[in-house]
């Protein structure tokens, strides 16, 4: 998996366009190299392919953007680590295990993002909110999913969700 | 009135740019909403307008305009 990293002002068009050369030329280089084993036993398509099965999933809070890429689904969220009164928020959408993770804010914004991640990754989104509980393990299509706490990007909280996978970070300009 | 008082909420709650808050602006695209600014402008239009937004409603809420138009049909 990628994740892409970009401060400030995008055009969101753009900034996939971006993501995407990036991550099919990444993906040509580790090929070149010898470094990537076949798999073409775990699945029904070839690992090698022109053109790899891409799946994506975009955030925004604040002024960053991030993108992450990875040829399995994946659901991604950030946000703004920002003063607010989340009591009402874990009161109303969140399940006790997951309002036993909540210490403060900081806590508050990881399970948060867990969430969220993990419903972009399913495609439910917010309608999934209430019916979702992060403090259990995770599945994906009969699959364990595995969340990652991103704290590399100062003043954001975030999380990654997706099947267990190494994660490049780049940040672009 | 809606959209005026919606309006309001999201200048004062996302300190966005009254300009930007359109009928048709998409509520994170346009808008740059994140996920908790969303979840946070829900709650404040069920207090505001005592309604409920169900869970299976947020999906349809893309723009300024699909909100205005669920607390017209949803409000009492």
């Amino acid at each position: 998996m990628i994740i892409f990293a970009k401060y400030g002002e995008y055009d969101r068009r753009e900034l996939i366009d971006e993501c995407l050369t990036r991550y099919l030329e990444t993906l040509k280089l580790t090929k070149l190299e010898g470094e990537v084993k076949e798999e073409k036993h775990r699945n029904e398509k070839p690992y090698f392919k022109d053109y790899p099965f891409v799946r994506f999933s975009v955030s925004h809070s604040g002024s960053l953007v991030v993108v992450a890429m990875a040829e399995t689904e994946v659901g991604i969220d950030v946000e703004e680590i920002k003063e607010k009164p989340y009591g009402r928020i874990v009161e109303r959408n969140f399940t006790a295990g997951e309002a036993a993770e909540v210490k403060d804010l900081e806590s508050f914004l990881k399970v948060w993002t867990k969430k969220e991640a993990y419903l972009k990754l399913t495609g439910d989104g917010l309608s999934g909110l209430r019916s979702s509980d992060v403090s259990k393990p995770l599945f994906y299509d009969g699959k364990p999913v595995e969340s990652t706490t991103l704290a590399i990007f100062d003043g954001y909280v975030g999380t990654v969700v997706a099947e267990s996978q190494p994660i490049i970070f780049v940040q672009l300009d | 009135m809606i959209f005026e008082k919606l309006q309001e909420m999201l200048v004062n709650q996302l300190g966005i740019d009254k300009d930007k808050v359109t009928p048709d602006a998409d509520i994170i695209k346009d808008i740059g909403a994140d996920s908790l600014d969303i979840v946070e402008m829900l709650m404040d239009v069920e207090n505001e307008w005592g309604i409920t937004v169900d869970d299976d409603a947020v999906k349809d809420l893309h723009t300024i305009g699909d909100i205005v138009k669920y607390i017209e049909n949803n409000k009492k």
